[in-house]
């Protein structure tokens, strides 16, 4: 019967010890991705270890073999920093924009708007860290995302950096907040009427930038038909967006977010 | 129904070994709930990650080979009860009395010494599955743990990744100190002195060949400090020299048969090469020291 700790020979705490090296390697992946200093990255990476070996091992011990093991503990081991930031990060949630533009643009956003770190700075952290983005392109990044509070107390200079320079600047950010998020509700709206798999499809490629061929591969899919699927699909939701009133370069935005500007 | 999606099923979803009703279910979920888009978009994407690092670390053959034909001709296995007298410094004393100044941070090691600094060679002779002697166990974990020791020290965490894995291995499969495993499995940069010093301690004991592990740890801090050239370590008023005459005396009390003596010239040859200053910082001295470490942790 799965769940029990004979279905796992030769015992939990054999299979831990033994998947180690895969965990270590899931825990970098994990760092690396989230542009972790090497304290952060170790301070979470005893705490997931810890988190896999409580209650007797109940992580391996609820395992039934349905995946393979590796596959499970990456799912596993997500989900634990996920619970890790949250718990770390308390009440800071980033923006619906940043979680769009990926783990990068979310440490970004942290950085700057919740740690209170220039933007200068900020930059310089997660280059300084490995991140392979310009310093050009993480800006680009930065100013992609909805101006907000600076949520700790910070210097002056921090501040002025991170905040726009004038009452004009600022009613142009508002405008673009609204406009951005008027559009992605359009765009929800137009999602529901996909099937789930082909919704799944559009947030991977749209949203969250991933090739067609990870995408295949992610869903165990063809690779050559999903082109032609994801094409009529732009097509279908940039006509959707068009005919809701969208402007095209909004559309560019979340149907070409690469080349917008 | 729920919005969340049991890890395994996730991950059976990533393998591609879900039933096409069940694919179907799960994909409808994560297609309407935010929360589990999200843990799905991040558990493939570390999925893709790792699958695209290659696992494990690789021994160089253009390394190893050569030191194992050196330790095929020159070198004798011999059982080390010379060093199991008590009193030997502690892995952890040796380590930070080499003073390695390795850097701080992650990756420093491997930048200070060579991206290939930790690779032991003795995985070439033989496979990781194969059955080893207590006696290598021991050499092998006390070059391991000298090797953890000073990430620490240089809060190296991804280089201590590798080899608290290797030692883990190694100690797992031990009979007697396979319950430590997960004590080190756990081991992290923010352990402190006293901690490292009664696990290597309990180690030390339960793989029941102390003075080999001792061996190990030596060879394996002197060999790093070459690499470092940190000359001090090999000064006549160094870390590295009184410990080492401690175990040339030791070598002494041996029966005196060809093996004692093959060892006891090594490391006559060691002892002068430091005690004269020419052995400091030379490939010479880390080609022996590797050669001396590899002919036991072989066997």
């Amino acid at each position: 019967m799965p769940g029990t700790a004979d279905s796992v020979p030769p015992g939990p705490e054999a299979v831990f010890l033994a998947q180690l090296p895969t965990i270590d390697r899931i825990l970098a992946v994990i760092a690396r991705r989230h542009a972790l200093d090497a304290a952060e990255g170790e301070e979470f990476g005893a705490w997931a270890r810890a988190r896999l070996i409580e209650d007797e091992y109940a992580v391996f011990r609820k395992f039934g073999s349905r995946s393979s093991l590796a596959t499970y503990l990456t799912v596993v081991i997500a989900n634990l920093f996920r619970d890790y930031r949250n718990a770390n990060w308390g009440r800071w949630r980033p923006s619906a924009v940043a979680r769009r533009l990926g783990p990068i643009a979310l440490r970004l956003e942290t950085l700057v708007y919740r740690d209170g770190y220039a933007p200068r700075e900020a930059v310089a952290m997660l280059r300084s860290r490995g991140v392979a983005e310009t310093e050009s392109g993480l800006r680009r990044l930065l100013a992609r995302m909805p101006a907000r509070p600076v949520s700790k107390a910070v210097s002056l200079d921090s501040i002025a950096e991170a905040a726009p320079q004038s009452a004009d600047s600022s009613l142009w950010a508002a405008e673009a907040t609204r406009v951005r998020e008027a559009t992605e509700t359009i765009l929800h709206r137009l999602l529901e009427t996909l099937p789930s798999e082909d919704q799944v499809i559009v947030r991977m490629h749209f949203w969250d930038g991933v090739s067609i061929a990870d995408i295949a591969r992610t869903l165990h899919t063809e690779q050559r038909p999903l082109y032609r699927r994801l094409e009529a699909i732009r097509a279908l939701l940039k006509n959707g967006l068009e005919q809701s009133g969208i402007g095209r370069s909004q559309v560019a935005d979340v149907l070409d977010p690469e080349t917008a500007t | 129904m729920t919005d969340m999606v049991a890890p395994e099923t996730l991950a059976a979803l990533l393998d591609g070994t879900l039933p096409p009703d069940e694919r179907a279910r799960v994909l409808a979920i994560i297609a309407r709930s935010p929360e589990a888009y999200e843990g799905f978009a991040e558990a493939a994407a570390v999925h893709r990650q790792v699958n695209a690092v290659p696992g494990g670390r690789r021994v160089s053959w253009r390394t190893a080979l050569p030191l194992l034909a050196a330790a095929a001709v020159g070198v004798v296995l011999l059982v080390p009860r010379w060093i199991a007298a008590r009193g030997t410094a502690d892995v952890v004393t040796l380590v930070q009395a080499a003073d390695l100044e390795l850097g701080r941070g992650p990756d420093a090691v491997g930048r200070r010494l060579g991206a290939t600094w930790s690779e032991a060679g003795w995985s070439v002779l033989r496979g990781a599955e194969s059955p080893l002697s207590e006696r290598a166990r021991a050499v092998r974990a006390g070059v391991r743990v000298a090797d953890i020791e000073a990430c620490v020290t240089s809060g190296d965490s991804l280089a201590l990744t590798g080899v608290r894995s290797e030692l883990v291995r190694l100690v797992r499969d031990s009979p007697l100190a396979a319950a430590l495993a997960v004590q080190y499995a756990t081991l992290g940069l923010g352990s402190t002195l006293a901690e490292r010093r009664e696990l290597n301690g309990q180690l030390r004991t339960l793989l029941g060949s102390p003075g080999s592990m001792e061996l190990g740890a030596w060879l394996e801090t002197a060999r790093l400090a070459g690499l470092a050239n940190r000359r001090e370590f090999f000064a006549t008023n160094g870390a590295g020299l009184p410990s080492l005459r401690q175990i040339r005396r030791a070598i002494g009390t041996l029966p005196a048969d060809a093996m004692a003596t093959s060892l006891i010239q090594d490391v006559d040859a060691l002892v002068d090469g430091m005690s004269s200053g020419r052995f400091a910082a030379s490939p010479l001295l880390t080609d022996s020291l590797t050669r001396i470490a590899l002919a036991h942790a072989a066997d």
